[in-house]
């Protein structure tokens, strides 16, 4: 059973961006979240709705979908241009379309660190309009 | 009243997701997607909180004394409603809402508007199902100026 300390060292952090325009090659941070020792950040919904896309764009990275949205560790507070390193999880789409991550896998991150939650542009030719709705606890002791 | 104590797989199972759109100008006639959240497999979806703030509004035609336009009568000059499948080149107005009357929150004026939290919450739990909260300017002649601060409760298990 849950008590109300325990109950009072869980918080759930919102992550929300509205439908929004990025420019080709850009990318927004969403939230940043600073981690001390002891906490710890579980990353339990994360979803990427892809409103508009036009023609077929060119991608930047590969790997990833035209929109993505991911959790970087270890501070990305400088990142802008989509590069090759991947977050440590992630919701990435080619199409209009809404996606999520899997809200049973449950990865978790431990303090001292920065969490940021980005959304990027990943085309060199296509602006794009997306919207994200996130949450991720936090544990105050873990 | 259910007094039962939550387990740790209980808490760990329910979360809170945000709905927020800070102060935004939305065009006459214009909509805006505030987020979309789709059911996984035996999850549920619980609605019952939800305010929208109509702060400003601005005459297009230049004269703010006019009575606003208002294009589906069945609502104020700015509304927030849910849409089942929602696809953004899709003008809200003409498509059917997700809920009661009740779920669609509606700003008849400047001021602060909410989702009555007395009435029964909106409880939606199909497998698969995408939802989507849309903003609405449900005026031909007013931009508006706008926030939305909401929350939505997905009980995974």
């Amino acid at each position: 059973m849950i008590n109300a300390l325990q109950f009072s060292n869980v918080l759930d952090l919102p992550v929300s961006m509205p439908q929004t325009r990025i420019p080709k090659g850009d990318s927004i941070i969403v939230a940043a979240y600073k981690l001390a020792i002891g906490q710890k950040i579980q990353p339990v919904w994360l979803s990427l709705h892809l409103l508009k896309t036009e023609g077929t764009p060119t991608k930047l990275v590969s790997s990833l979908g035209i929109a993505y949205c991911g959790i970087y560790a270890n501070g990305a507070e400088y990142f802008r241009t989509p590069t090759g390193s991947l977050p440590l999880i992630y919701v990435s789409s080619d199409s209009v379309s809404s996606k999520m991550i899997n809200p049973y896998s449950k990865i978790e991150i431990f303090g001292p660190d920065t969490v940021n939650v980005i959304v990027a542009n990943n085309t060199s030719d296509t602006d794009l309009d997306i919207s994200v709705i996130g949450c991720l606890r936090l544990h105050i002791y873990a | 009243m259910n007094t039962s104590f939550l387990t740790e797989k209980q808490l760990d199972d329910r979360l809170d997701l945000p709905l927020i759109l800070p102060l935004t100008k939305l065009k006459a006639t214009d909509w805006l997607l505030l987020g979309t959240i789709s059911i996984p497999t035996n999850a549920s979806l619980t609605y019952r909180f939800l305010q929208l703030h109509l702060i400003g509004k601005t005459s297009t035609l230049g004269n703010s004394t006019l009575t606003p336009t208002r294009l589906d009568q069945g609502f104020g000059m700015a509304y927030i409603a849910i849409y089942k499948s929602y696809v953004v080149t899709s003008d809200p107005k003409s498509l059917s809402r997700v809920g009661t009357a009740a779920d669609a929150v509606s700003a008849d004026d400047l001021g602060v508007y909410q989702r009555d939290t007395t009435k029964d919450a909106l409880v939606l739990n199909d497998s698969g199902g995408q939802y989507s909260f849309v903003l609405v300017n449900n005026t031909s002649d007013y931009d508006l100026r706008l926030s939305v601060n909401g929350t939505v409760r997905m009980s995974l298990s």
